[in-house]
């Protein structure tokens, strides 16, 4: 066939090809957005909707039997001078700190000994099991455990000569408490994700380090904890929200108490809105809580350079 | 007193012996290569000489010092590892400098000897690189840096050319070599690639199944292999091996006969290190590159199968009146079709001599 005779026919041909491909990609977008659609139709239903509700809440005065009131900025200005509000973030800061730190180093050296020397299934499960019970069951659990005079763990002090504990029911204590459940609950999540990131880290690098004389404390600091780094950001990225975001665990053990000393932003929260009806107030506290978590995860990624990772 | 020496060792995993009772040794400065196929234990007696296995049974000496279960870092032996095993998150100095970190070394001595490092491997400019912006060939370059640097006592190396395309690879060996000859360093090195036997070793310890074969120079194991299968494994093409039956036996020569020499018979002359018997069967090896088109007594008829024209050479695949497969390497283009009748010569070559157990007969 000659160029002549057939350019027309290529030139049709060529056109098809075209609609046909862009009517592909189109049908190829439409798959796309039908497997997006369910998760999307969730987020914007239970995530995106409430958020953009609360926001509106946020600048009314309501207390659920009158109609909203708008009132501007005044719940936000009211927050700054309001103490309770301050005291919770005290007392939801001093949670994190007794928290996190601990939680993460456990969960850190929990991993790293089972990869360095049981790598046991069983031993997993056993570390991951706190976790599959649910946050109010382990908060009953420990709320008998932790009892100043009936609980099991008292007993166990006494045993060993040690004083009795008020735990729970003490200003001074209730906080470390409810962080030491959150710990004996979250540890061995925390385990397991560190675990998995220490799988990501090839064993001849260690083994490397071996041959040019490390030992097991340098090849931690040089090796592996440098190359946990994206992990270490999603870890403590989610455990720190989850830390500001305690509720179920207060509310089944100490309700904010005893004398306000575990009243969290939550709890606060969730006093002002659903025990003096302040619908108004308790999502402004919401929406700022919304916006501290947002800067402490973006100054946290950044920080931890959460997106680079140096394995290939 | 060789300056390493393995005797007797044995490695199991578990139940299953890996390594059977290996003994050898290499002199200073000597470029000793372990050479076989994927599985027979050549990278584990290299790791079991690091110290990164426990030796199950035997010992191991290195410079008059037993470090049979001595921790890797005393053995004072430096490794390249087939994956480099390159520190992601350090630039190229800090995995140059971390072994002299270790060891304490001050400062200035660490940055002078990185620096010479650099300067014998040409990666001067590489120093403040991360292992990712690396190419292969740089990264291996790195990993030997990285080796030479602490000036160890024997230097191992696991598959280290393995990661590269066939042209870095080529110019990395003729790198090694010359780094084996500038620093006189001892060396073991793990290969499946017997071109890298060949050219890098000043000897070749053959290993299959945990157990070693032979050991010798390339040139003792290309033209007097122990047995069957280090003919069959050094050489490329490999060496033609087809069975012949022993027919006479004469004072200094056998006579043996097969389908494949044109007469039906050959007479092969010794001297052998056992004589056979009259009806036993051998193993006859032929190297295609020992065997001439014409020219001399021909030992093998056979008619051609496929040819493989590789530029200044031909690859003749053929097979004999009773079915055995030949091939022949001509250093010559050839015009042969499939179906043509060949008749190739020994010329210089050697005619090699298998027993039943697959043991070299003649020296």
């Amino acid at each position: 066939m000659t160029d002549r005779h057939r350019s027309p026919l290529s030139g049709t041909s060529r056109t098809a090809s075209g609609t046909s491909r862009a009517a592909r990609k189109w049908r190829e977008a439409l798959t796309g957005y039908a497997f997006v659609a369910p998760a999307f139709v969730g987020f914007a239903v239970f995530y995106l909707l409430p958020t953009v509700r609360a926001m509106q809440i946020s600048l009314t005065d309501w207390n659920l039997l009158r109609a909203p009131r708008f009132v501007g900025l005044a719940n936000f200005e009211r927050l700054l001078h309001d103490d309770k509000f301050w005291h919770s973030c005290e007392v939801t800061l001093a949670y994190v700190l007794y928290n996190i730190p601990l939680q993460t180093a456990l969960g850190l050296a929990l991993a790293v000994l089972s990869d360095r020397l049981a790598r046991s299934v069983i031993l997993r499960a056993l570390i991951i099991s706190p976790y599959l019970i649910s946050n109010v069951v382990s908060g009953l659990i420990w709320l008998f455990m932790l009892d100043p005079l009936l609980g099991l763990t008292n007993a166990w002090l006494v045993a060993v000569g040690l004083p009795h504990q008020p735990f729970l029911a003490s200003p001074d204590q209730a906080i470390i408490s409810v962080a030491g459940i959150s710990i004996w609950r979250h540890t061995g999540l925390t385990a397991l994700l560190f675990y998995a990131g220490l799988q990501s880290i090839p064993k001849h690098l260690y083994e490397a380090a071996r041959l040019e004389g490390a030992g097991e404390w340098l090849m931690f600091r040089r090796i592996t904890l440098p190359l946990l780094r994206p992990v270490m950001a999603f870890v403590l990225v989610t455990t720190i929200i989850g830390s500001f975001q305690v509720f179920d665990v207060i509310a089944v053990t100490t309700s904010g108490g005893p004398a306000d000393a575990s009243r969290v932003i939550l709890w606060f929260i969730y006093e002002n809105a659903f025990q003096f009806n302040k619908m108004g107030y308790a999502s402004a506290v919401s929406i700022l809580l919304f916006l501290v978590l947002i800067l402490i995860t973006l100054v946290q990624m950044r920080l931890l350079r959460a997106d680079q990772s140096d394995l290939d | 007193m060789s300056f390493l020496k393995i005797e007797n060792v044995v490695k199991r995993f578990g139940a299953l012996p890996v390594i059977k009772g290996v003994s050898l040794s290499a002199e200073k400065g000597e470029f000793v290569v372990f050479v076989g196929p994927s599985g027979c234990g050549k990278s584990t007696l290299l790791r079991l000489i690091a110290g990164l296995e426990d030796v199950d049974e035997g010992t191991l000496t290195i410079d008059g010092e037993e470090v049979t279960h001595a921790e890797p870092a005393r053995r004072h032996v430096s490794m390249v590892f087939q994956s480099y095993a390159l520190y992601p998150h350090m630039t190229v100095y800090q995995n140059i400098a971390f072994g002299l970190e270790i060891a304490r070394q001050p400062k200035p001595e660490i940055d002078r000897r990185v620096q010479e490092a650099a300067r014998i491997l040409q990666i001067e400019a590489l120093l403040q690189r991360k292992p990712r912006q690396l190419s292969g060939g740089q990264r291996q370059r790195v990993a030997i840096g990285r080796a030479i640097v602490r000036n160890p006592k024997i230097f191992l190396f696991d598959e280290p050319l393995s990661n590269l395309d066939a042209e870095l690879r080529a110019q990395m060996r003729v790198e090694l070599a010359r780094l084996h000859k500038n620093l006189g360093a001892t060396i073991v090195y793990v290969t499946h690639d017997q071109i890298e036997a060949m050219t890098l070793a000043d000897r070749i310890v053959v290993v299959r199944a945990g157990v070693v074969e032979q050991i010798g120079s390339p040139a003792d194991l290309y033209d007097r292999p122990a047995n069957m299968f280090v003919a069959g494994f050094i050489g490329s093409p490999k060496m033609n091996l087809f069975q012949a039956n022993v027919t006479a036996v004469n004072a200094g020569t056998i006579t043996v006969a097969s389908a494949v020499f044109p007469t039906g018979k050959w007479e092969i002359a010794g001297p052998f290190l056992r004589m056979p018997e009259v009806g036993s069967t051998l193993t006859l090896g032929l190297r295609p590159e020992a065997l001439t088109i014409g020219g001399g007594e021909p030992i093998a008829a056979f008619s051609v199968d496929l040819t493989e024209n590789l530029g200044g050479s031909t690859q003749i695949y053929g097979r004999a009146k009773d079915g055995t497969n030949l091939t022949v390497l001509a250093h010559q283009r050839t015009e042969l079709s499939s179906g043509d009748r060949l008749e190739v010569s020994l010329g210089t070559g050697l005619l090699h001599v298998f027993d039943g157990d697959g043991l070299a007969l003649r020296v």
